[in-house]
């Protein structure tokens, strides 16, 4: 299986290291990157910190409530650029709105999950998050 | 277990080989998911049960949680599908997860670009096609959370 790289693009240190081990227990993840804001976020996709092309990943994991732009601007950048079109992004928050959940797909989200209060429960949610979108999933782009 | 207070799943199947509708619905039977699956047989029957005309009026279960649907549905194609959902401002929101076999990288590309939220390359064999097509109903109905159902309550421990 070729390398799997997942951005996780969340401010909590504790939700961060929680998703961090979700996806590493996953076994589909070989790489795991975590980033607390969007700023850092576009510099890793776009800019690279080696001030090259960058890079993009083969998942976006990105909470809703992100600073300084937010989950939903992030995920509109990301949709609107060639690059990073067709990486699948799954959005997580802990509290969410009906209305809200639907700004996310009309705005190209490719799941949302809401984030258990439970750190056992959100570790084995994403772990079976990381299963579907790294294993089962293809995404655009991917042979 | 089904969870008193909240509202049964739904998966809109769309696929018209019935040796693969029996699989389908085996596995998730199977699977013992809280979900209901409706099978439509052509992009007809499918917009019909999503609009809730002919065969379905009258009788509106509801905007399923998914729809999954084959690429060759007949004379129809799955991209027909998501074109008419996206479309629609009643359907627009619903994942739609396109499950097939033999698409190229641009097919599978310009499905994204319609709107599909998820593809799936369909397995060669019936053993490994019930195993995907379990996991496949327990992330999009146990999961994932749409617009139409509020937030969901889970049965932990997960598995997929």
């Amino acid at each position: 299986m070729a390398a799997r790289t997942v951005l996780v693009v969340e401010d909590s240190d504790v939700e961060s290291q929680m998703l961090e081990k979700g996806l590493r227990s996953s076994g589909s993840a070989r790489t795991v990157v975590c980033v607390n804001s969007t700023t850092a976020a576009e510099g890793y996709i776009f800019a690279g910190s080696d001030g090259g092309q960058g890079s993009v990943p083969d998942l976006v994991v990105l909470d809703v409530k992100v600073p300084p732009a937010g989950g939903l601007a992030f995920l509109k950048m990301l949709r609107s650029n060639e690059r990073t079109r067709g990486v699948p992004v799954l959005m997580m928050s802990s509290e969410m709105r009906d209305q809200d959940v639907g700004d996310l797909y009309r705005s190209g989200a490719n799941s949302f999950l809401d984030k258990p209060v439970d750190g056992q429960e959100f570790i084995s949610l994403v772990t079976a998050a990381a299963n579907y979108w790294l294993t089962l999933n293809l995404s655009a782009g991917q042979s | 277990m089904s969870d008193a207070h909240e509202p049964q799943s739904t998966i809109l199947w769309v696929e018209d080989n019935m040796d693969e509708e029996v699989l389908v619905l085996r596995a998730i039977r199977q699977a013992s998911l809280a979900c209901q699956v409706i099978v439509a047989h052509s992009v007809k029957e499918a917009l019909d049960y999503l609009l809730a005309r002919n065969a379905f009026h009258g009788h509106y279960p509801g905007i399923p949680d998914v729809i999954v649907t084959n690429l060759r549905i007949g004379a129809q194609s799955g991209e027909d599908l998501i074109v008419e959902v996206r479309s629609r401002k009643e359907l627009r929101l619903i994942p739609v997860v396109v499950l097939t076999g033999g698409a190229s990288p641009a097919k599978i590309d310009e499905l994204y670009r319609r709107g599909a939220n998820s593809f799936i390359e369909k397995p060669t064999t019936s053993a490994e096609f019930s195993v995907l097509v379990a996991n496949l109903a327990r992330y999009w109905t146990h999961f994932n959370r749409s617009v139409s159902r509020p937030k969901r309550t889970r049965n932990f421990p997960y598995a997929l």
